[in-house]
């Protein structure tokens, strides 16, 4: 095992290296960042640009200003962004508010996959198989930002008749607000609830999919039989037998999901005035900042790498017929 | 077209043929299954109906969707089936667009993602080595970073007309793609019929092109249909954030995000272009497991 997890994990800084260093490379090609900052009213004067060129390294060639930016990385440096702030200042509240609502959302949708995916195979062609089925389609045919859109304004109109704030959908907490441990929960949690569901709504679909289709496999397989044959109680052959080896397909399908769920979070948080790691891409773009695109990056291909990674030896563990080598 | 009967569809195809008094080939076979399967049917009647709508109507309207008229703000009405916006443009007019751009953007993304992901894998799964070691270490790459941001990016760098969009989608999803063929070619270059063709000489792109690619064109027909709904999804979401089609043209996703905040006020302005969205996308979804079904009639799937 351990030869398998550092081999990939080789693998794996060579891709981070080839794939930051392509997106640098495609971004810094395509505009000036310094363009609108001429455009300011009024103009800074042409030596703080130059400042600020020299600063940015922008006079120096892409390759070059790539490994600028690597070589402040393994020092725990991640750069400055256009206006001179350094970026790793920012970005770590970011990345705790985003890897909350993933989380969250990954677990809330990972549990009512497994529930729904597990109970629709074993009702094979029933009503509720159907329903899901259907409810399942709709879903993965919604995009992220309308889904959002829907819940927001459903959540007005309840509030609106219930005459109180029930579902807060502006940011990931009320700006200035003291109510103690128990009224700052609250709080966050009133925030939560709905770009979670958004998120994880668009992912539980596509995942309960997979969980109904690995289970149909097993239910169809001779050991389920002579387990059952055997004498060991349905709901045990089920559980143990069953949902363990129906489990197996699964981790792969959230692992490479995750890129997806990270895409959605973006949109999610957008549409909810979340101050997370999707505002920061957004601007990163906009402004051709690449030292806060690449310290995305870094972020979340680190997180996708460490993910399909997972996956792999929860594969081995879950299914001791696979070796890795 | 007659094939040796040698991958699952042929052998389904064979048992079935016994019981039948005229032969059938194999995609007569997937077209008679397909054909039974009623949701998807329906699903196929009502894309090509709202398709044909969104390409047919605007040209007998009076008024394209940039016209600026001047009831403002108006609910759906005759005049107006889907009500205006603010300044006055019609809402159908502007769905109508969208829907139009969806389906150019994602019909261009399709194919252009299925040319490259079929030749990389193709080129991966047969010849193996180390031309499979550094196609699929780069798809590792490309699969590294979310196709948002990648898209992000190129579109930064090429403007947003429609079909620049469709290249950068296509080029981007062409990466998952090519893994799907490259494990399709690799279990079938194993099968008795490629060494059968290269005794009598068949040359490397023979086989690749005549052999191995019909016989892996199932999951790939499949994939192709995935392949359009994701790109509307990938188009509308990226317009929607402002990176994708730029004013004065629309697209679904630059409607909703001038919708999404006069949900209350307005919820035309909201709920007909996402409505536009999801019935063009569950429909091409219902196709594409329709298809799944009629290619693959051994793997369970939900009968309709």
């Amino acid at each position: 095992m351990l030869p398998f997890i550092v081999r990939r994990l080789l693998i794996s800084i060579v891709v981070l290296l080839v794939s930051t260093f392509g997106v640098f490379v495609l971004q810094a090609n395509s505009g000036n960042p310094l363009a609108t900052l001429t455009t300011r009213q009024p103009p800074p004067p042409p030596s703080t640009i130059n400042a600020l060129r020299d600063q940015l390294h922008l006079n120096v060639p892409i390759p070059l200003r790539y490994f600028y930016w690597l070589g402040g990385v393994l020092h725990g440096d991640l750069g400055k962004n256009i206006n001179g702030i350094p970026v790793k200042s920012q970005i770590f509240a970011r990345l705790g508010t985003t890897i909350e609502l993933v989380l969250v959302a990954m677990i809330v949708a990972l549990i009512l996959a497994v529930l729904t995916g597990v109970i629709s195979a074993v009702k094979q062609y029933s009503v509720l198989d159907y329903s899901t089925t259907f409810v399942g389609f709709v879903l993965i045919s919604i995009p992220t930002f309308w889904m959002a859109g829907l819940l927001k304004d459903v959540a007005i109109r309840i509030n609106q008749s219930a005459g109180s704030t029930i579902f807060s959908f502006s940011g990931q907490s009320t700006p200035d607000y003291n109510g103690g441990f128990f009224g700052n929960l609250s709080d966050r949690a009133s925030h939560l609830i709905l770009p979670t569901i958004t998120l994880a709504l668009i992912s539980y679909a596509s995942w309960s999919r997979y969980q109904r289709a690995s289970m149909l496999d097993v239910l169809n397989s001779d050991y389920m039989r002579l387990a059952r044959a055997k004498g060991v109680p349905w709901r045990k052959v089920l559980v143990r037998h069953g949902l363990r080896t129906a489990l197996i397909p699964l981790t792969t399908v959230v692992a490479i999901g995750f890129g997806a769920i990270i895409g959605g979070a973006v949109v999610t948080e957008t549409v909810f005035d979340w101050h997370g790691m999707g505002e920061y891409l957004i601007e990163a773009a906009r402004t051709i900042d690449t030292n806060e695109m690449l310290a995305w990056l870094l972020f979340s291909a680190t997180a996708v790498v460490v993910f399909n990674l997972i996956a792999d030896i929860l594969y081995a563990v879950l299914d001791p017929r696979i070796r890795l080598g | 077209m007659t094939t040796v009967p040698t991958t699952p569809q042929d052998v389904q195809a064979g048992a079935e043929r016994e019981f039948t008094v005229a032969a059938r080939s194999q995609w007569q076979m997937v077209a008679r299954r397909f054909f039974a399967h009623k949701l998807a049917m329906v699903s196929l009647v009502v894309f090509i109906l709202v398709v044909a709508a969104a390409f047919i109507i605007p040209l007998f309207m009076k008024h394209g969707y940039q016209y600026q008229g001047e009831d403002l703000s108006v609910g759906p009405s005759s005049k107006h089936l889907f009500g205006t916006d603010s300044i006055g443009h019609d809402v159908f007019a502007e769905v109508l667009r969208g829907i139009q751009t969806s389906v150019k953007v994602s019909l261009l993304a399709m194919i252009v993602g299925e040319v490259i992901g079929i030749i990389i894998g193709a080129v991966a799964g047969f010849y193996r080595g180390w031309a499979d070691s550094v196609l699929m270490r780069a798809v590792d790459v490309v699969l590294t970073v979310p196709v948002l941001v990648l898209v992000l990016v190129l579109s930064r760098l090429t403007g947003g007309n429609w079909w620049s969009m469709a290249l950068i989608i296509g080029g981007v999803t062409a990466a998952p793609t090519s893994r799907l063929v490259r494990s399709v070619f690799l279990s079938l270059r194993e099968r008795e019929y490629v060494e059968a063709a290269r005794a009598l000489g068949a040359t490397d792109n023979r086989i690749m092109w005549r052999h191995l690619l019909p016989n892996s064109l199932g999951p790939i027909i499949v994939d192709a249909t995935l392949a359009v709904a994701g790109a509307i999804l990938t188009e509308s979401a990226l317009s929607f954030i402002g990176f994708g089609i730029q004013p004065p043209d629309v697209s679904l996703g630059t409607l909703i995000n001038d919708g999404v905040n006069a949900s209350q006020t307005r919820p035309w302005l909201f709920y007909f272009p996402g409505l536009a969205i999801i019935i063009v996308v569950l429909t091409v979804n219902f196709i594409g497991d329709g298809l799944r079904d009629a290619l693959d009639p051994t793997q369970q799937r939900v009968r309709a």
